[in-house]
């Protein structure tokens, strides 16, 4: 890729703002997927019951 | 893959003898609108199968979905504009391409809203699935919207009866990017299902703590 071409302000740009939002994709799910398993680690030491294996819960 | 992908990209693909390196944003630009219709359909789906089979997970399915289908709609218009811009003197054309890819947003924009606005999440999942399937009608428009109507925008050149139109060293780093993207988009998809199944399980816990309170 030539850094001197024409418009190359425009591909540059296009890259950065791929490269923003997927990262801001990436930290969203990552951070809420954290924020839910605490709450419920909070909640369960709390004495909130624990999901019950399948084949146990089924008996 | 991404690596892959943007060495192909970036220093293998030559600049095209018209476009020159503004080629360059197809390898962003294409593979995000491909993935906006894509989990489109996929919300879809899972939205056919919660209102026939109502199966708990497809309300997740879609409900997870659609900010990632939103945020890659947003990167389609957005590189799309920046390569508009040198390419046709405009950053933006109210052209039946453009205008469905918008009306793409604004239902994944709504759809996520419907699911913040109420309340009961059953309610919420119903009226959400109907947006979904509803919706669904502007996919095949965006598909053929170069071919039914005059439009700027150019024509499929990958998806073709008679074959790709454009030049392996361009469709190469394209696929491999599409594919990059396809990854991400199925490991971000999972992750989001997993955090709306500990989050209903939060919501469980917190309702029955409430009515035992």
């Amino acid at each position: 890729m030539s850094f001197d071409a024409n418009h190359i302000g425009f591909v540059l740009g296009s890259y950065a703002i791929s490269a923003l939002v997927i990262a801001g994709l990436i930290v969203m799910h990552i951070m809420r997927a954290r924020r839910h398993d605490r709450r419920l680690g909070e909640l369960e030491s709390q004495g909130a019951p624990r999901r019950k294996p399948r084949e146990t819960a089924t008996k | 893959m991404f690596a892959i992908g943007l060495y192909l990209a970036l220093v293998v693909a030559p600049a095209d003898y018209q476009q020159g390196e503004t080629v360059r944003i197809m390898f962003v630009h294409v593979p995000a609108a491909w993935l906006a219709l894509m989990i489109y359909s996929v919300m879809a789906a899972s939205s056919i199968v919660a209102i026939i089979w109502r199966h708990p997970l497809a309300d997740l399915a879609a409900k997870a979905a659609a900010p990632i289908g939103a945020a890659f709609t947003f990167l389609a218009l957005v590189t799309g504009s920046l390569w508009g811009k040198p390419m046709w003197g405009a950053w933006w054309v109210w052209d039946a391409r453009l205008t469905s890819m918008f009306v793409l947003l604004l239902l994944y924009l709504g759809y996520i809203a419907i699911w913040q606005a109420i309340e009961d999440p059953r309610r919420a999942a119903r009226i959400a699935s109907i947006v979904a399937i509803v919706g669904f009608i502007n996919v095949p428009i965006i598909k053929f919207s170069v071919e039914w109507w005059n439009s700027l925008h150019q024509p499929a050149s990958v998806f073709r009866a008679d074959g790709p139109a454009i030049h392996s060293s361009i469709l190469w780093p394209l696929l491999v990017m599409a594919v990059a993207y396809t990854l991400l988009y199925i490991a971000l998809h999972l992750v989001a299902i997993r955090s709306e199944l500990v989050g209903h399980r939060i919501r469980q816990i917190e309702l029955a703590r409430a009515d035992a309170a």
